[in-house]
């Protein structure tokens, strides 16, 4: 009920945006127009910190001929709607024509939207406390290896609505719930760090959470070093292993930059990218996961798009701008960053790449090593990679060293070198045990032959 | 907005949630103005206008602290927003047991209004496309290349706040960043130039020697063409030169963040409760200031209304000082440092920093790459990372080889990694150069709140061990 109100609410606000648009003679706009509901308590140690509020905002775009302008602003007060579309027109009118413009989307049939949870609308805040409360008993522990956890329970709902002078009016809704626990723990000198985490559509079960992130953060207490560099097969456990290949595809699938000549893939269509067991789908509707959607953030309606077939490369994505200029369509996947949404304009993004399970899981993987690193949990350094070579060189700082099939001790931060790319065909195992992640793309637990690993 | 009608609502706010049971309210306005020019392969990829207008109230009870934000800026929207802060505050109030507490302070009224030359926002959007254009032209006159970015980005506008001490502070940011990136393919893979100025200047700063979008576009051109004629960078310990960027994004991510007082008093930094210990080497002396004679940030008042100062981390060497808010402050029986800031209204401030740096010392260039004698310089860098057990990872963008105290060959993309702790202590020589900067593509990212515009940097630093990931 609370969903649907504010469903007519934020299409009513994107009909207007454009009934103002042509009484100031504007000829071609789209107006986003997102409001959501954020709740969040973070705790650390008897220390909190609470928001409680509403995101509200629009973006909007105009075009005069092929010179398109954009602006935003917070709220939905009609003064500042129209100065919004003042401001983009006038900016429209001074921008140099982009001869590649080919229109906002005239038209759409909204796709599968997700699960939507009214539990999570109707959580108030006391509940929602009650929830962290369990997380600090549950990190309320006598051991004095525990220097401390940070944890965080919120909730998200809302929706966007888009509308283009072209005739398209779609909304998409949306519920999230979370809880992440990032613990600290000490030992002789040493620190460990580690976390857990869970979201989803629908009320998550958050117990465990502090207990798992405690435990992993011991468990890797007492390492030593590796004390050598070695060229070796390294275990990536499915968040290590997803962080790895969202880095590699986020960049690697954006037809933007294969049509602006920077892209690492450009010239690898239908050629062999990966290992020939590599099967790779871009979904944005499975209805349990947070990022699926019933239309992009252009319009679009979202579906299913096969990337890699067989190892093979099968497509790239693309959002209305870039698809007609590359001689396709828009594949639905243009997306606006967060944290605010309506203040950036569309790129192009995976809506969900799902990776195709394979036969061994972690520990059968590891079982198959007499020597090999087992990686668990953020390396450092990921997102700062050259992605234009794909050259990495990361530090992982909860690994673990593997020989005759087992886990022997943790090590102290080991950097491992590679190439984003080259790992893809390097790949000796894809796992058999896929987790449900919030990143563009969910893998289960991979070996990559191959990577220099020094500490 | 009228700026008295805005203070009206701001303090029936305090007023509102006083009412309600708040024993202290702060009440927030922000109107800021974001202006950004994408200028990609000589077309214009955006051009685009942000109004970020809003009101944030924080309310505490009992010492709970409870957030709450609103676009609307009329009364009755403002009531429903204290309202709803009060409600989260109160809902936590059993769980706290750091109670927030700020030493009383006297009211204050100030009104800070910044003032430049020429402000940004009086230059016609053709005249900074016309700089972009210039550098672009200048970077490709550089380099073959296969591609390339012109970036402009400026942020300006009003800040208000008024809390339960009847306080009013007023006062206007600004900053502006200018980027250029060239892009050129080799044989084997494709090689990236990066060079920009971002500061809280007006238009005159590109006026001065250097500065001009021209030679930053230069600079992007001859980066990259460096970068195609790059070798690996030797792998393992070695001696380095960190350039002014690169010290600025260390003494920023990975010490600055530890000295951050939430980290600090919940004993999750590792540089907790170690004031007076030396963890650096003599040669290191780190500050975070408000508003510096080095440039960077333009910052006098922080998110709490506390105004901003200079603040001491590490004298040389020695651990005297945190980043503090008020509660923070309190607790610790000291002065706040105004680090209490927020990225925008829609969040509640948090210890952060303001302008981080190295303090200069009184090595040439000469003399530092003399001191290194054979190792790697270390000059632009692409960012990094940092955790809270102290590690941090930092990925050196533009370098060269050092060999028998000579500057030789460019360096590929390598990635500087160790322990701060252990990195400050092998600090062996400081340069005399300073820059400080500041950005509006990025900034610092903290508790979900990205990017929050600081300014960081420092001179060349001599350190005598670090962990070089190279090929």
């Amino acid at each position: 009920m609370v969903l649907e109100k504010l469903r007519s609410e934020i299409l009513e606000v994107a009909d207007l945006a454009l009934k103002y648009a042509k009484d100031m003679s504007i000829q071609t706009a789209e107006a986003y127009i997102i409001k959501n509901s954020l709740t969040e308590v973070k705790y650390s140690k008897g220390k909190t910190e609470c928001r409680d509020g509403m995101l509200q905002g629009i973006g909007i775009r105009v075009a005069e001929g092929k010179k398109v302008g954009f602006a935003t602003c917070a709220g939905f007060a009609p003064d500042s709607i129209k100065s919004t579309l003042a401001n983009a027109h006038k900016i429209a009118k001074n921008c140099p024509e982009d001869p590649r413009f080919s229109g906002f989307i005239s038209e759409s049939k909204p796709g599968k939207e997700g699960i939507l949870d009214t539990n999570i609308t109707e959580l108030d805040s006391e509940t929602l406390v009650g929830h962290l409360a369990g997380l600090v008993k549950e990190t309320d522990i006598d051991d004095q290896r525990l220097v401390g956890a940070d944890i965080e329970v919120g909730t998200q709902w809302g929706g966007f609505a888009v509308a283009t002078t072209e005739g398209c009016l779609v909304s998409s809704l949306n519920t999230a719930h979370y809880g992440t626990v990032y613990s600290v723990a000490m030992g002789q000198g040493e620190r460990s760090t580690a976390f857990d985490f869970k979201v989803g559509r629908t009320i998550q079960e958050l117990s465990g959470l502090g207990t798992n992130a405690i435990n992993k953060a011991f468990k890797h207490l007492g390492s030593k070093p590796l004390g050598e560099s070695l060229k070796i097969p390294t275990i990536w456990e499915p968040l290590t292993a997803s962080m790895l290949l969202s880095t590699t595809f986020q960049v690697g699938l954006d037809g933007g930059t294969v049509v602006e000549k920077q892209n690492p893939l450009m010239h690898k269509m239908n050629e062999q990218i990966a290992t020939k067991d590599f099967q790779l789908n871009d979904d944005g509707t499975i209805p349990t996961k947070i990022s699926s959607e019933a239309v992009d953030a252009e319009g679009t309606t979202i579906g299913k798009t096969e990337i890699v077939k067989d190892g093979v490369l099968k497509s790239f994505l693309f959002d209305n701008f870039y698809g007609p200029i590359f001689g396709t369509k828009s594949t639905g996947n243009a997306q606006r960053d967060e944290p605010t949404r309506y203040e950036n304009i569309p790129s192009i993004a995976p809506n969900k790449l799902v990776l195709q399970p394979g036969t061994k899981n972690k520990d059968e993987q590891i079982a198959a090593y007499d020597k090999a690193i087992f990686i668990e949990g953020f390396p450092m350094g990921m997102g700062h990679s050259n992605m234009i070579t794909g050259d990495f060189s990361i530090t992982a700082t909860n690994a673990y060293l593997v020989e005759k099939g087992e886990i022997v001790h943790p090590l102290k931060p080991v950097s491992i070198a590679g190439n984003f790319f080259e790992s893809l065909i390097k790949i000796q195992h894809i796992g058999s045990d896929p987790v449900d992640l919030p990143f563009p793309l969910e893998s289960s637990t991979l070996t990559i032959d191959d990577h220099t690993v020094s500490g | 907005m009228e700026k008295d009608y805005v203070l009206d609502l701001l303090h029936k706010a305090v007023d509102h949630g006083h009412k309600l049971g708040a024993d202290f309210v702060e009440a927030r306005y922000d109107d800021l103005t974001l202006t950004t020019i994408n200028y990609t392969n000589e077309q214009v990829k955006e051009s685009s206008t942000k109004q970020r207008r809003g009101i944030g109230i924080m309310t505490y009870i009992n010492g709970s602290p409870g957030y709450s934000f609103t676009p609307i800026l009329e009364a009755d929207a403002l009531k429903e927003t204290t309202r709803r802060a009060l409600g989260i505050a109160k809902s936590t109030e059993s769980l706290l047991t750091f109670k927030h507490k700020y030493t009383d302070r006297p009211t204050i009224k100030d009104s800070i209004e910044y003032k430049v030359k020429i402000h940004p926002k009086d230059v016609e959007f053709e005249e900074k496309l016309e700089m972009l254009k210039r550098g672009v032209a200048c970077a490709k006159e550089q380099v073959d290349t296969q591609s390339t970015i012109g970036l402009w980005g400026e942020l300006w506008g009003n800040k208000l706040f008024v809390n339960s001490e009847q306080s009013e502070i007023y006062w206007t940011p600004l900053l502006f960043d200018l980027r250029f990136v060239a892009i050129a393919m080799t044989e084997t893979t494709q090689a990236r130039g990066f060079d920009g100025e971002g500061q809280s200047q007006g238009m005159e700063f590109f006026k001065l020697k250097g500065k001009d979008p021209e030679t930053i576009g230069t600079n992007a051109g001859k980066y990259c063409k460096e970068q195609t004629e790059a070798v690996a960078a030797p792998g393992g310990k070695q001696r380095a030169l960190v350039g002014p960027k690169m010290a600025g994004v260390l003494a920023h991510e990975s010490f600055g963040h530890l000295s951050e007082s939430d980290f600090v008093i919940t004993g999750m930094s590792p540089i907790s409760d170690r004031v007076g210990e030396q963890l650096g080497s003599e040669h290191a002396t780190i500050i975070d200031e408000g508003i510096s004679e080095y440039g960077g940030f333009f910052l006098p008042y922080d998110d709490q209304g506390t105004k901003t100062g200079k603040t001491v981390l590490m004298d040389k060497g020695m651990l005297v000082g945190y980043l503090h808010d008020r509660s923070t402050a309190n607790k610790m029986n000291t002065e706040t440092t105004g680090n209490s800031r927020a990225i925008t209204f829609m969040y509640p401030s948090i210890p952060r920093m303001k302008n981080t740096y190295f303090k200069p010392g009184n090595l040439s260039i000469e003399e530092s790459v003399e001191m290194v004698g054979d190792g790697i310089y270390a000059i632009g860098t692409s960012g990094g990372q940092a955790g809270l057990d102290g590690a941090f990872l930092f990925k050196c963008s533009r370098g060269f080889l050092i060999e028998k105290g000579e500057i030789t060959s460019p360096i590929k993309d390598a990635a500087l990694s160790g322990q701060i702790l252990d990195f400050i202590s092998k600090i062996s020589g400081v340069g005399k150069e300073m820059d400080l900067f500041t950005s509006y593509f990025g900034g610092c990212g903290k508790g979900g709140q990205y990017p929050l515009p600081v300014g960081l940097g420092g001179p060349s630093i001599v350190v005598d061990e670090v962990l070089v990931g190279g090929e």
